[in-house]
């Protein structure tokens, strides 16, 4: 847990930037770029025996991988949906989804704040947020967090194969089962992709349209994990710290304290255009450069004991949500969830305490984050 | 044993590496490395694939970028078997 976990592992074709000053410079600087993923996958499709359709229509949606004029307005559109100035539109959705997963709390006396509350309410906010209602739940949950691995670099061909099938039958989901709004009340929030069918983009076909809302709905699941590292930092702060978790100012004031150190996205991943130096890092054309955020922000012990200094991190001082034009689209809409998903928790639940000694690492995937976290609700 | 494997395994990628790249076959030891080889991501991951099909291995493509030579990447695939 407490080691480091990519020290020397840049090698040519990778370099890992581990401190905050080159990985904002790379974040800001366009002679980086996204990986050429769609490349990437049609030159596999076309020369493996891997039929890899539908994960090429995802990543031509995912902006993540977007580029150019294609990016900017999609980018553009979703933030008219979901971003932070729609906030009074959506902002009821989190309230409904918080409150449904602590009224569910009470049934119980021993809970896992990851299968109990953070997932829930980022499944039942989200799934409304963008109109998502799946038929058949259990496998649409099973296949998600896959969603997240296709950001890794160079995924095996066995993965890939794996991958396709289920984002086929993800997708078939999205479409079949569309979360349409049919009891709309006079002003009430329209899911994006109502919005996105209703209001076509030039060159957008439906089957983008349900290709950007899947990669967005997996995109959120660090909803999930971000806010379970957080609750778990805050659970275990000393107890004049533990005691403020219920304190909407203090809570305000302290997270982006808490993202920085808790954000679960382990790498952004950028290709450079150009030969580059930045400092002690050399960085030729073509090479993949992956800025380590765990490293950056937490020295690479993600789960170790935060200093709660007075010093102010604000939003700019870290990169928890990335930075530059593929900041996080759904940023304005994690933070205030997190926000009121904190003091709702703790405002209810004061004496929450963790109840095991070891911690349960998700451990065969890079992101950050917990399986599960039990706590007793009383003392 | 697992000598033999180990050199199953570098002749088959030196045979994979000269059917993607003009080099010849005399030029890619056991001691040459991908990146002087110049073989991209592409390549790396489509070849990772044909060690899977043919040995019935698991191969991470990250791992033959982070191994110094073919001899290297041969001894971290038996490893892992
Ligand atoms: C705490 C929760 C979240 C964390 C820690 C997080 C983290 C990040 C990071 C680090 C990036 C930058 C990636 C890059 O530059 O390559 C990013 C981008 C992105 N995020 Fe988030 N994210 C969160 C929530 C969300 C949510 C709720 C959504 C969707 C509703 C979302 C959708 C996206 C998308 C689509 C991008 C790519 C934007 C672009 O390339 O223009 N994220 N996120």
């Amino acid at each position: 847990m407490s080691e480091n976990r990519n020290a020397n592992k840049s090698h040519k074709a990778f370099v890992y930037i581990n401190d905050i000053k080159t990985a904002m410079e790379i974040s800001m600087d366009n002679h980086f770029g996204p990986p050429r993923m769609k490349q990437h996958l049609l030159e596999i499709d076309a020369q493996s025996n891997l039929d890899l359709s539908t994960l090429i229509l995802i990543v031509e949606n995912a902006l993540f991988f977007m580029s150019g004029e294609r990016h900017a307005i999609l980018k553009q559109r979703i933030l008219r949906i979901i971003g932070p100035a729609k906030k009074r539109k959506w902002d009821y959705i989190i309230e409904e989804a918080i409150s449904e997963s602590i009224s569910n709390l009470s049934a119980t006396k021993q809970i896992d704040l990851i299968a109990d509350f953070t997932y829930p309410i980022y499944r039942n906010a989200t799934q409304r947020l963008l109109g998502i209602s799946p038929e058949n739940p259990q496998i649409f949950e099973y296949w998600v967090p896959k969603l997240q691995e296709l950001l890794e670099p160079l995924l095996p061909l066995r993965t890939l194969g794996k991958m396709e099938e289920a984002f086929k039958s993800l997708l078939q989901e999205v479409k079949r089962n569309r979360n349409t709004n049919t009891d709309m009340k006079k002003n009430e929030f329209i899911p994006l992709i109502d919005d996105l069918i209703k209001n076509p983009i030039k060159n957008f076909t439906d089957d983008d349209y349900y290709a950007v809302i899947l990669v967005l709905y997996g995109a959120s699941l660090n909803i999930s994990q971000t806010l379970g590292n957080i609750l778990f930092q805050l659970l275990k702060a000393p107890e004049e710290i533990k005691k403020m978790a219920s304190n909407p100012k203090w809570v305000n004031r302290n997270l982006e304290r808490l993202i920085k150190s808790a954000g679960s996205a382990p790498y952004v991943h950028r290709v450079s255009s150009d030969d580059a130096r930045y400092g002690d890092y050399k960085i030729k054309k073509n090479d993949n450069v992956l800025l380590d955020l765990p490293q950056i922000h937490t020295g690479g012990c993600p789960f170790q004991q935060l200093d709660w200094g007075e010093e102010k991190i604000g939003r700019n001082d870290h990169l928890a949500f990335g930075r530059g034009i593929h900041y996080c689209v759904g940023a304005g809409f994690a933070r205030h969830l997190m926000e009121r998903a904190i003091v709702m928790l703790f405002v209810e639940y004061p004496d929450l305490v963790i109840v095991e000694q070891t911690l349960d690492i998700v451990e065969n995937n890079p992101i950050v984050a917990l399986n599960s976290l039990k706590c007793k609700l009383n003392e | 044993m697992n000598n033999l494997k180990e050199n199953d395994i570098i002749e088959f990628v030196r045979l994979k590496i000269v059917e993607r790249t003009d080099i010849d076959i005399d030029d890619i030891t056991e001691e040459s490395s991908l990146e002087e080889i110049g073989l991209g991501s592409l390549d790396v991951v489509l070849i990772s694939g044909e060690i899977e099909d043919e040995f019935k291995v698991e191969v991470d493509p990250m791992m033959m970028f982070e191994s110094k030579t073919l001899k290297e990447v041969a001894s971290r695939v038996i490893a892992s078997k």
